[in-house]
């Protein structure tokens, strides 16, 4: 709120704004960016307005997403034309997922994103059926620099359930990832077939953003 | 938005055809992101691409975004990517990253610093190809805001009106540009004391422009800027240069990008204009300038010294220095002193001032290349008294170096 009464004040006396960059239309852009911030056009979810057969008729791979604490959601399709992992999943949004083997790996285009975090561990103890190792997470703060944070983590099978995913039924274990460290601490939760394909999952992006649930639709 | 990511499988080992550059794919995405694609050059395996950045404030997050693009529309072959940031057709800086590089620290837990470390910075000199655009033409509309401090009548005051810019670009190094300021509501005209300076009145007689100009020609220019070399820039101005002079103002910056220090000199022969902001002249005529040096301590802190003759013909030296944060914020103070005696100076026996920098993406959240740059003149009097000219080279480029660009390159990745 302060920032946008400070946005409102600066807006309103653009007093020397720099003409470095600005040969296009940056002010005309950047006010219509602030006065977009006012208008919260209703959240799409797109539970309601997804099916098995609009998934089946797109016949490209789409992850859904969703991100509770800040109430967004969205279907992401796969950036064509990857043949090696890390995958990158894009949004209508402009966000963006990038997923190693189903673990999450960096998003992009949030408010505050997670720059990278490595997966190799965990994907690691999935395929063992469990283990304890660390994990760090990398991020960016406020000001531009890197913050990395190492957690030791702690992955356990949970139950077998089977999952169903718009209308699809798969069997699943269920494994959970409990990561800590004297700060701070998160549960992932993963539900992964028998062939390691990560089918769901709930994982700690940030303490900004919380959770991400992943679902994969196709 | 989220950038595109870096190309990581190369055809070859997948036993596939080697992909081909696709300039007319990589200009569009370039457009969508926020770029103006300038030009591009394939030399052996490097490719070298110019761009203007206009969409965010930060110059390491531009060479990131453009880097990942070229990295996706380039040929297999191309092993090195050239980044060349350009200003009004000036070449600033180019940033050299191997492709290796870029798949290597995409998704890497190493600091910012370990993967600048990989990345080099070199000066260019020219474009690789003339702009498509022969010739352009820019206007726009938009508020303004003008204040002062400190009148022992009324210690603030203020004026609010509606500006009209615009600029024509008819060589790639010329343009000419103008403002016009109308004034809708304020106060700033309506100030009664009479200046008491016993100075040439070269900034002292304001009054007269906020009562008399209104509404008034701000600017209207002939402008040449151009790279004699690599490391040099140059700016030639002439015609009504500011609110109330008019004259001619030639500069020269040295600037090696990996450098921490530049030196500059700018000269200008100007004449007083008249009150009404029109196009007459007054008498007063001076010969003012100053040889400038700049050096960015390259942790929080910058400074500027400028050593010259001022627009009353007073001789002296400025000096300015900011604390700078890694995401856009400046916040500096200077002053000026003169062979202008305190007491022959008047009230507050020198010149001085704050000014503090915000960025626009800051306050947006938003991708944004504004600054709104707010220097607060504790009391403008005549003695210290400097030309206001746009386009001074070193704000022009400063962004683009590399000891700032570092400040801020683990947004690179953003």
């Amino acid at each position: 709120m302060i920032r946008r009464l400070i946005g409102v004040g600066l807006i309103m006396i653009s007093v020397g704004c720099s003409s470095a960059k600005d040969r296009d239309t940056a002010l005309s852009e950047t006010v219509k960016a602030f006065v977009s911030q006012f208008k919260t056009p209703a959240p799409v979810d797109p539970r309601q307005v997804l099916t098995r057969a609009a998934i089946d008729a797109a016949n490209i791979p789409l992850l859904l997403t969703e991100i509770p604490k800040i109430q967004s959601a969205g279907t992401l399709a796969l950036l064509p034309g990857q043949r090696q992992q890390p995958d990158t999943w894009f949004g209508a949004d402009g966000a963006s997922f990038t997923l190693h083997k189903g673990v999450v790996v960096a998003t992009r285009g949030l408010p505050f994103d997670l720059m990278f975090a490595d997966s190799v561990p965990t994907i690691e103890a999935l395929e063992k059926g469990g283990g304890r190792y660390d994990r760090t997470y990398k991020y960016l703060t406020g000001d531009n620099r890197d913050q990395i944070v190492t957690y030791q983590c702690r992955l356990q099978f949970q139950s077998v359930e089977t999952v169903t995913i718009f209308e699809i039924r798969i069997e699943t274990k269920r494994f959970s990832e409990t990561c800590f460290n004297p700060d701070q601490s998160f549960t992932n939760i993963y539900w992964v077939d028998p062939a390691q394909v990560v089918h769901k999952s709930q994982q700690f992006l940030n303490f900004s953003l919380g959770y991400a649930l992943t679902e994969k639709l196709l | 938005m989220a950038p595109l990511p870096v190309r990581r499988d190369l055809s070859r080992p997948l036993g596939l055809p080697p992909a081909q550059t696709d300039v007319r794919t990589l200009y569009t995405v370039l457009k969508a992101d926020g770029f103006n694609p300038v030009g591009h050059e394939i030399t052996g395996t490097t490719a070298r691409l110019q761009i203007e950045n206009l969409r965010y404030r930060s110059s390491s997050q531009a060479v990131g975004r453009a880097a990942r693009i070229a990295s996706r529309y380039f040929g297999d072959e191309i092993t090195i990517f050239a980044i060349d940031l350009v200003e009004k057709n000036l070449p600033l800086t180019s940033v050299e990253i191997s492709r290796e590089s870029l798949v290597a620290y995409e998704f890497n837990l190493a600091p910012a610093k370990e993967f600048m470390d990989q990345v080099a910075f070199r000066d260019v000199k020219s474009l690789v190809s003339a702009p498509e655009e022969k010739s352009s033409f820019y206007w726009r509309i938009r508020p303004y805001f003008d204040y002062g401090l400190f009148d022992p009548d009324q210690p603030v005051r203020f004026e609010f009106g509606v500006a009209l810019e615009s600029e024509y670009v008819f060589s790639p190094s010329s343009f000419v540009e103008f403002g016009i300021h109308k004034q809708v509501i304020g106060n700033l005209d309506s100030i009664e004391r009479d200046s008491d300076s016993v100075l040439p009145h070269v900034r002292s007689d304001h009054k007269h422009y906020h009562k008399q100009g209104d509404p008034g020609l701000e600017y209207l220019t002939l402008n040449y800027l151009t790279k004699p070399h690599a490391t040099g820039y140059v700016r030639l101005t002439g015609g009504y240069l500011e609110k109330m002079y008019a004259g001619v103002s030639a500069e020269y910056l040295w600037q090696p990008t990996n450098q921490n220090w530049g030196l500059g000199i700018e000269l200008n022969k100007v004449r007083q204009r008249d009150f009404d902001m029109r196009f007459g002249l007054r008498p007063y005529d001076v010969f003012t300038g100053h040889v400038s040096a700049y050096y960015d301590f390259g942790g929080r802190f910058e400074g500027q010294l400028d050593i010259g003759q001022y627009l009353a013909g007073d001789k002296g030296v400025t000096l300015s220095v900011n604390r700078v944060t890694s995401n856009g914020w400046r916040f500096g103070a200077w002053a000026t002193l003169t062979d202008v005696p305190f007491e022959t100076f008047g009230e507050g026996s020198f010149d001085k001032g704050l000014r503090v920098d915000i960025p626009l993406d800051w306050i947006l959240g938003k991708s944004s290349p504004l600054v709104m740059q707010t220097p607060i003149q504790i009391i403008g009097r005549d003695g210290g008294a400097r030309l206001h000219v746009n386009h001074r080279l070193y704000p022009l480029i400063q962004h683009a170096q590399r000891v700032d660009m570092g400040r801020e390159w683990a947004r690179f990745w953003r």
